[in-house]
């Protein structure tokens, strides 16, 4: 017998004795009450004295330290009450608020969707989580946008919790009021002036109930509405006024199009509806063996645009040109179709080869398009498009092709119509006179900021004399600063409204949270003025969008579709013609290129972080608009060519008549020498903490032309350098691919890959791994991108921001190469700067790898390979070596530097006293500083859609069920992913295509992304 | 047989007395003005580094240049040319001890103490050039844990790393402490107050100069010696890992682990002849600390940079002849190309043409050219690392990711931060440990009767 077994039985001993010797009646159970006290004692010995046993069975000694085992946990527990009780403080104050009555039929934790409709009517499902909109998506079912979304209305989700907004009305001192001070202000404001002296001015817009409530407002307040495009697209519809005899711009079908013709018309980026042009021109897109039905698009632009690097062929034209361009082609094609003859006599003076010389492009040039056309007839298009001097002739141009070409009632579609108010600028002009002459008594101004987009306009002058100016908008800019009354505007998520873009197709706008500021809709503060209520805007919308009997399945589905009469083409020439003959001549001097860019559009967004840090497309830079030069143009300006170590470029001026700005210096490849292209909607004064101040506004070198409509591009400029540098962010400096194309971007045209589908691939690559081939026994998730499709606008990026709560790191940052964006295009040009021979786009995001060349160099296992194929990335356990990011081939980790969820770009505050804190996806972690982030697949998406999958007993996801947000959002269509395990899926079926291709496949990571080459349509000739 | 007159490898004709003063006199006068000048200054730039460090915690670790391409920067170059040049020390310690490299005594303890500061300075910047240091200063380490458990990752080059230089750090701390237990006695002997005795005493661990003592002293160095010996190999090859293992081209090469030891030793022994000439100059050693020794280091300067040379074809030899096109272009870039040819060009200078005239014997003793050229080498071999880490980052795979890395001016700050704490670790030294072996030289003194043993 042991020490300590001895030890023990001696302690029992005692404690017998204790208990036996003890005259008191102790009992804890009513059962032991009554038993005998040796019995009971027995039970207590067993009950309190455990033996320790060690691994052999032996009983092991008690530790004898004079301290017991209950006295301990007594101490402890009372040092740890004390401990606790010292560290109490106040509960900070929290408003945490629960439904007091659940609705029916809501989880928590689930999302509920609601289908609306934005501003610019695009059909739009609207995510939110506990009643706050986090996520927007297209609405598949909507019978234009098909599911396909831009960037600008995913960073709507942005600018509806944005803190900068306006928070309740405003008086002229910038003091706070009540609406119905306002109201009060305005209605007697109105029962006072004299009739015809209120106006109301606002932008162009797409309600049908909207325009309806003005008309009622007008007739009660003899009131005037001038409507003014910030970006004008007045020449379409008359163009078709003056050729086809009724206004309206008939809708382009892309989808039935084989041949398109754009003459600086960048219809896939920023003209008119390019969502939906988008949709349907990639879906002319998909290549298969026997696939003869790829359409071909010719691309003559004075910049070079997304639609640009898009074509199968560019040539490079300034803006005065448009109209020597599609005449050449006419003029080609007059040789086998029929023009009027009035036309015939103008086209005569504009052979192929005499426009081919004034604008240096080779004469077969024209005739190659023009027998491309021809071949395609009726199923061919042609658009123009620009601010030049010719706009209205380019697009009479553009219409007597299509007629000609019989295009009419195939790719043009009169049947249905882009619904627009907008109005000749003539009318802005009229309602500065008025102003001018103090006939104007009562200014109401709803988000339009001519201020800003008519700069050298009198317009600012015209308001001084306004007894009473409204303006009524989101955020301040430069137009409410000249208002006596600010009101707060509803965002499109906080109220009712509806939308029709096309005609017959009527969307609604279904708020998807209340108010989150005293702010209305303009819909609202019409009925309020009218004097109705603003709580019968639904009841408006209801009434006036012509929905009829089935609201709630209209509510449910988006949008309703009705007859509607087909627009009246009959041709006639002799105006046109006419006008056309009259046209401004093209000539020698430096143009201004003025584009909208798909980023900033007419300037309205520029206090969005997403958008201001957005990449150009083109030029990928961020927070900044440039002025884009040729290579050989900045040479003669005496600029360097931009070095690797360069952050900051040279600064010219550009000056047309008295305007002039400074901006600093891009060069873009395949411009001509004499245009120097700026892009708008930057340079505003009054844009909040992100806009304000950032680039230079191009509207200031705008100028009324002789028509009275406004002229953007195409005048007279004169560059000069100047001494000054300016720091350019960029997120891509080189767009050379060094003769990596096997590698990194395969590329053939049409008729090779007719030929072999595998023209695009040089080398054929077979990987061999000395390790054994990862088991994937569910799903592997992959995805494969069609570089043939996408076009480069940037919804994706923008969509996986907002899906994934990436944050905003601001201009510095973002030129110390710290930009975060987990999704980048990039772009990669071939053939030499002023002879650009094509482009191409390749989305690069987490490629997934089989053999993650991130996995195997993390010393904490923070990014580990999980059964279905993805990279995971567990940001709790990443220290932050960046060894990962160092070692990724495909440079798509991106690490936190610094706190940037905190704030957007530093200036906006990210915290629980922000409404931006409510935008964050509550599914996706936020980062902290010193950790890595990537592309997950969208995880959180693919682990709930299992999960569905699962709750219903199934073993495998259905193909198609899970999409990513940048998928969601494409389009183009571009982006297939799902099951690659899955043979039948649409990832498998896309990536196992004979062209099919994975980045950098020579290093054997065998990543889960495959990517489509590019193929261009050079005709069946080459 | 006739030979050479060997020159004597301590000149002056010392007696053993004379030895013991000499050496112990910096430790038992009151330090001179120079010194505290010199301290003032290390102290001052360490404390302004180690501010700056505390800055980058409280704020990111933005405030470094680094970026997406080049996520590695200033810290990890720092830290490759720290850990290279602790191996000098090692190497004169351990290897040349075992190759009964007589020449070695008169400066294997600067070399050594040169070694445990180097790789203290380089110890730092792996932890803080973590996004979260907090964290990554025990997720390193495998340590029990209730997570699964979690271990490190041990396919990862940084964890080995971690276990290298630990292990590197630790060996030759004990290595060096143990030489410097004899002398410690002697100044422990020599000391008037009671409270120099008592310090001295304790770390002298009851060293009494006994005869065992001394044999069981010789066969513990013999063995240290024979452990440190792979650590001068395996600690710099385990630090070219970090790169080789790496996929990105530039560093996915096999002749990185010789390459780095080369370069290490040649950068080590660049630093010790910085720091001896100076050291003899301001302690009134040149009588332990010979042209002859001096001479020796220069000689292995020479070979080793030659070495590093031969390297530097080799990778573009080797470049051409894979036919890979990624890493022939880098190669290129790196000599001919527009990001970063100036470092490339430093480098070369530095590294390969600067210690060319010691093929002559009157560069090897000329105390003015070996400190201008040790101390180009180490800038070269800076620039060696910079090149390594910085070039191949920045160009790789897809030219859409190119970017330009610059170092920021808190890169530069931290850098110099590091050399303060250096020197301060360098001066403290001299101030309170022998700087010279003193059990060691008087073995080596040149006595009429030959064979003479320990005093």
């Amino acid at each position: 017998m042991n020490a300590a077994e001895e030890e023990i039985k001696e302690l029992r001993k005692r404690q017998e004795k204790i208990l036996t010797q003890s005259d008191r009646k102790m009992w804890s159970a009513v059962e032991e009450h009554g038993e005998s006290p040796e019995l009971r004692n027995q039970a207590r010995a067993k009950e309190f004295v455990e033996l320790l046993k060690d691994a052999d069975g032996r009983p092991v000694a008690e530790l004898n330290t004079g301290v017991s085992r209950r006295d301990f946990f007594k101490w402890v527990s009372a040092a740890g009450a004390l401990m606790t009780s010292s560290a109490c403080t106040r509960r900070p104050k929290d408003l945490l608020i629960p439904f007091v009555n659940k609705p029916e039929g809501y989880t928590y934790g689930a999302p509920v969707w609601y289908a609306s409709t934005s501003p610019s009517g695009l059909g739009v499902l609207v995510k939110t989580r506990e009643g706050r909109p986090i996520k927007l998506e297209g609405n598949p079912d909507h019978p234009q946008s098909k599911g396909g979304l831009n960037a600008q209305t995913q960073a709507e989700i942005l600018n509806l919790y944005n803190p900068e907004r306006l928070q309740a009305p405003l008086d002229q001192s910038g003091k706070k009021i009540s609406w119905s001070n306002a109201d009060e202000t305005i209605k007697s404001a109105l029962a006072a002036a004299p009739a015809g002296s209120v106006r109301l001015l606002s932008g162009d817009f797409t309600s049908p109930s909207l325009a309806s409530a003005i008309r009622n407002f007008s007739d009660r307040y003899k009131a005037q509405h001038t409507v003014l495009s910030s970006l004008p697209y007045i020449h379409l519809a008359r163009a078709n006024e003056m050729i086809g005899g009724s206004r309206g711009i008939p809708e382009f079908d892309f989808t039935k199009a084989d041949v398109v013709l754009s003459v600086d018309c960048d219809f896939l980026g920023s003209w008119l509806r390019p969502v939906e042009f988008t949709k349907a021109f990639s879906s002319r897109r998909n290549l298969h063996r026997e696939n003869k039905d790829v359409n071909r698009l010719f691309c003559f632009e004075s910049m070079l645009s997304t639609t640009g690097t898009s074509s199968d062929a560019r040539y490079s034209i300034k803006p005065s040109q448009q109209l020597d361009v599609l005449l050449a082609v006419a003029s080609e094609l007059s040789k086998v179709l029929r023009f009027d003859p009035s036309f015939q006599e103008i086209l005569s003076s504009y052979s192929s080869d005499k426009v081919g010389a004034a604008v240096g492009i080779a004469p077969e040039v024209f005739q190659e398009v023009a027998m491309a056309l021809a071949e395609a007839r009726g199923k061919s298009l042609v658009v123009a498009g620009g601010f030049g001097p010719q706009a209205l002739e380019a697009q009479l141009a553009c219409m007597a092709i299509n007629v000609v070409l019989g295009n009419i009632g195939s790719t043009v579609n009169t049947g249905r119509h882009l619904v627009s108010y907008e109005q000749s600028e003539v009318r802005f002009q009229e309602l500065i006179q008025d102003a001018m002459n103090a006939q104007v008594s009562v200014l109401i101004i709803r988000e339009s900021d001519a201020a800003y987009t008519r700069a050298n306009s009198d317009f600012a002058k015209a308001c001084r004399k306004i007894p009473l100016i409204v303006y009524l908008g989101r955020e301040t800019n430069d137009t409410s600063k000249l208002a006596h009354l600010v009101l707060p505007e509803s965002h499109f998520l906080e109220a009712w409204g509806d939308s029709e873009a096309y005609s017959g197709i009527v969307s609604i706008q279904q708020p998807a949270i209340q108010p989150i500021f005293d702010s209305r809709s303009f819909l609202e503060c019409l009925l309020v003025w009218m004097g109705s209520d603003q709580t019968k805007a639904k009841d408006y919308v209801q009434r006036h969008s012509g929905v009829g009997t089935a609201w709630e399945k209209t509510l449910r589905d988006g949008f309703v579709q009705r007859s509607q009469a087909a627009l009246n083409f009959s041709p006639r020439w002799s105006a046109a013609a006419a006008a056309i003959a009259a046209a401004p001549k093209s000539g020698n001097a430096m143009e201004l290129v003025s584009y909208a860019s798909i980023q900033m559009g007419d300037g309205s967004f520029a206090n969005n972080a997403w958008l201001m840090e957005m990449p150009d497309p083109i030029s990928k830079v961020t927070w900044d608009n440039f002025a884009a030069l040729s290579p050989a143009t900045a040479k003669k300006l005496g600029i360097r060519e931009r070095k690797p170590s360069d952050d900051c470029v040279d600064q010219i001026e550009i000056k047309s008549g008295a305007s002039r700005i400074k901006l600093p210096v891009f060069l873009i490849p395949g411009l001509r020498d004499d245009v120097v292209g700026v892009a708008l909607g930057y340079g505003r004064r009054e844009a909040g903490s992100i806009g304000s101040g950032v680039g230079a506004n191009a509207f200031a070198l705008g100028r009324q032309a002789a028509t009275g409509e406004l002229q953007l591009s195409g005048q007279e400029v004169e560059v000069v350098k100047i001494g000054e540098k300016h720091l350019l962010a960029c997120t891509q400096r080189h767009f050379d691919i060094h003769g990596r194309d096997n590698d990194i971007l395969q590329r053939t045209t049409l008729a090779e890959f007719l030929k072999d589908p595998k023209a695009a691939k040089k080398i054929e690559f077979e990987g061999e791994s000395m390790y054994e081939k990862f088991h994937y026994p569910g799903h592997r998730w992959g995805m494969s991108i069609d570089l043939n499709k996408c076009t480069g606008c940037h919804a994706c990026v923008i969509s996986c921001q907002s899906e994934n709560n990436v944050p905003v790191v601001g201009k510095d940052q973002v030129s110390r190469g710290r930009y975060m964006g987990w999704l980048r295009l990039d772009l990669y040009h071939w053939g030499e700067p002023d002879n650009l021979e094509a482009s191409s786009f390749e989305p690069m995001l987490c490629q997934q790898c089989e053999s993650a060349p991130c996995e195997t160099v993390c010393p904490v296992l923070a990014t580990v390979h999980s059964s279905d194929g993805l990279n995971d990335m567990v940001y709790n356990r990443c220290v932050g070596t960046r060894y990962c990011a160092n070692n990724c081939p495909y440079k798509v980790r991106h690490f936190n530097f610094f706190q940037y969820s905190d704030a957007l770009a530093g200036k906006v505050n990210v915290d629980a006293a922000s409404p931006l804190a409510m935008m964050l996806n509550p599914d996706v972690t936020v980062r902290t500083r010193g950790v890595m982030e990537k592309c997950t697949f969208c995880v959180q998406r693919i682990r709930k859609g299992v999960d569905v999958f699962k709750a219903k007993g199934e073993s495998k996801v259905e193909d198609g069920a899970i999409k990513t947000a940048c998928q969601q959002s494409c389009p183009a269509d571009a982006i297939s992913f799902g099951d690659i395990n899955d043979p039948n899926s649409d990832v498998s079926r896309m990536a196992a295509k004979a062209q099919s291709f994975k980045v950098l496949e020579v290093l054997n990571t065998n990543p889960s992304v495959s990517y489509l080459p590019r193929v261009y349509n050079k005709g069946a000739s080459s | 047989m006739s030979r050479l007159e060997e020159e004597p490898l301590v000149e002056g004709g010392k007696t053993y007395r004379q030895v013991t003063d000499d050496v112990c006199r910096p430790l038992e006068s009151f330090p001179t003005k120079k010194w505290y000048v010199a301290f003032t200054a290390a102290s001052l730039l360490m404390l302004f580094g180690f501010s700056l460090i505390g800055y980058m915690i409280a704020t990111g670790t933005g405030q470094s240049g680094i970026r997406n391409p080049v996520n590695w920067g200033m810290m990890i170059i720092t830290f490759v040319f720290w850990v290279g040049i602790g191996h000098a020390g090692t190497l004169i310690s351990a290897i040349l001890f075992l190759f009964r490299q007589k020449w070695r005594t008169g400066i294997n303890r600067s070399a050594e103490a040169m070694t445990i500061f180097a790789v203290i300075c380089a110890g730092i910047f792996p932890l803080i050039h973590t996004g979260r240091p907090w964290y990554s200063a025990y997720w390193l380490f495998p340590y029990p844990n209730q997570m699964g458990p979690l271990w490190v990752n041990f396919r990862s080059p940084l964890v080995w790393d971690v276990f290298a230089v630990s292990t590197y750090f630790t060996i030759s701390l004990v290595f060096w402490y143990t030489g410097l237990v004899p002398d410690i006695a002697t100044v422990r002997d020599r000391a008037k107050n009671w409270f120099r005795k008592k310090i001295y005493g304790v770390l002298a661990l009851g060293w009494r100069g006994s005869s065992r003592g001394w044999s069981h002293y010789e066969v513990c160095y013999m063995i240290l010696a024979g452990i440190a010996t792979p650590l001068v190999l395996s600690v710099h090859s385990v630090v070219s890992f970090d790169f080789a293992v790496g996929i990105i081209p530039g560093w996915h090469t096999t002749i990185f682990p010789p390459y780095f030891v080369a370069g290490a030793i040649f950068s080590g022994f660049a630093m010790v002849v910085t720091l001896l000439v100076i050291a003899r100059e301001v302690f009134g050693l040149k009588e332990y600390i010979t042209m002859q020794h001096l001479d020796n280091m220069n000689k292995v300067i020479l070979a080793t940079g030659s070495l590093v040379g031969l390297a530097y074809g080799t990778e573009f030899f080797i470049a051409w002849y894979s036919g890979v096109p990624y890493e022939r272009f880098i190669f290129m870039q790196r000599a001919f190309g527009d990001y970063y040819q100036w470092a490339y060009l430093t480098m070369i200078t530095c590294n390969v043409l600067i210690p060319q005239p010691f093929w002559f014997k009157k560069a090897r003793r000329s105390i003015w050219w070996m400190f201008t050229a040790s101390i180009f080498v180490n800038i070269g071999m800076w620039f060696e690392r910079f090149v390594i880490v910085v070039t191949s980052l920045a160009q790789d795979f897809l030219p859409s990711s190119w970017g330009y890395f610059r170092l920021s001016p808190w890169d530069i700050g931290v850098l110099a931060g590091s050399f303060g704490l250096f020197f301060t670790l360098f001066l403290l030294f001299c101030r309170f440990l022998p700087t010279v072996s003193i059990g060691e030289v008087k073995a080596v003194i040149p006595t009429k009767k030959e064979g003479a043993h320990h005093g």
